[in-house]
């Protein structure tokens, strides 16, 4: 399964991507916006990992699109944000983010999240 | 007899008034044939409206000034006072993220030290060694998240600087249209873009925060 990394950060990309690395994934695609997200979005990507805000298009709007698509509405997508206010949250949750990682976090929480993603019903 | 002196006196009087207004009569300039008004007269008979009209215009003008004194003073205070945070902020979290990755190249270090000690020993004590110095090398990879959170602090503390300059624009723009008509309105333009960033990014607490979006999506 290939993962999908957003974030407009490259330090955060590479600390998520080496994060991944740490607990086996290897077949990793990087984007850094919503928008090119999207267009790397193709039928090999079976995980997206966003951050919330970016410019162009931000995590809550990829969400939306990606459920918005016939072709990708199942895929589990985990955001991992500074954001960790209430509201904030649940704006995420209603736009079809299955989890949420509020940074700075530890790989051990990463690790949790994706392999519960991994194991839960499909979404969409 | 009295009456008739009295008669005299007043006849006397009478003529030395007649007298005295010919000579004044024959004093006065003779006046001439056409009365030309002074060409700067249109202008004085409208002096009291040119003045009328400055004295509204300037208390226009201080009135404006003195809304936009107050509206300044309450903005950029508050700003700045936020701003002084973000950029405290900034700094004790760039100064915490540093200490805990000196601390962890000081542990890995000597996971090092260990292992050249351990060399040709016990290969099992080796292997333990060499997979708790990769745990401590990771913690300090993790570590650098923070230079995304003060990242996002510092472009919050940039928009703050940028909001206080177009305030401060629109205050000279009352001065000098012709200088300041334009900075405030290039301002606002580089102000409508979406944010890229959290104004309330923090490196705080993570376990608290992290234990809030758990509870929601839990649900």
């Amino acid at each position: 399964m290939r993962y999908l990394v957003v974030d407009d950060s490259a330090t955060m990309r590479r600390i998520v991507v080496n994060s991944l690395q740490r607990i086996g994934v290897t077949d990793i695609v990087e984007a850094s916006d919503g928008v090119e997200a999207l267009a790397k979005l193709d039928g090999s990507i079976g995980f997206i990992i966003t951050d919330w805000n970016m410019p162009n298009m931000g995590g809550v709007e990829l969400a939306k699109a990606v459920r918005g698509r016939d072709d990708a509405k199942g895929i589990p997508i985990l955001m991992v944000t500074a954001r960790s206010v209430r509201d904030d949250i649940l704006t995420a949750l209603e736009a079809g983010v299955n989890n949420y990682i509020v940074k700075p976090f530890t790989p051990q929480v990463l690790k949790e999240k994706i392999d519960a993603l991994i194991a839960a019903p499909a979404v969409g | 007899m009295a009456v008739d002196r009295a008669l005299d006196v007043l006849y006397e009087g009478e003529a030395a008034l007649r007298q005295v207004d010919r000579e004044l009569h024959a004093l006065r300039p003779a006046a001439p044939a056409v009365a030309e008004p002074p060409s700067y007269q249109p202008a004085l008979i409208a002096l009291p409206n040119v003045l009328q009209r400055a004295s509204a215009e300037i208390h226009q003008l201080l009135s404006s000034l003195r809304d936009s004194r107050t509206a300044l003073e309450q903005s950029t205070v508050e700003r700045l006072q936020l701003t002084q945070a973000k950029l405290s902020e900034v700094s004790s979290t760039t100064e915490m993220a540093t200490a805990g990755i000196l601390d962890g190249l000081d542990r890995a270090q000597q996971l090092v030290d260990r292992l050249d000690s351990e060399e040709g020993k016990d290969a099992a004590t080796a292997a333990d060694i060499r997979n708790t110095l990769r745990d401590e090398l990771f913690t300090i990879t993790g570590a650098l998240q923070f230079q995304d959170i003060t990242s996002q602090q510092l472009k919050h503390s940039s928009t703050l600087l940028l909001e206080m300059e177009g305030k401060l624009a629109d205050v000279l723009q009352i001065i000098d249209p012709s200088m300041y008509g334009t900075r405030s309105a290039d301002i606002a333009a580089a102000l409508a873009g979406p944010q890229a960033f959290d104004s309330r990014a923090t490196i705080a607490n993570p376990e608290g925060r992290q234990a809030v979006a758990d509870e929601i999506f839990k649900r």
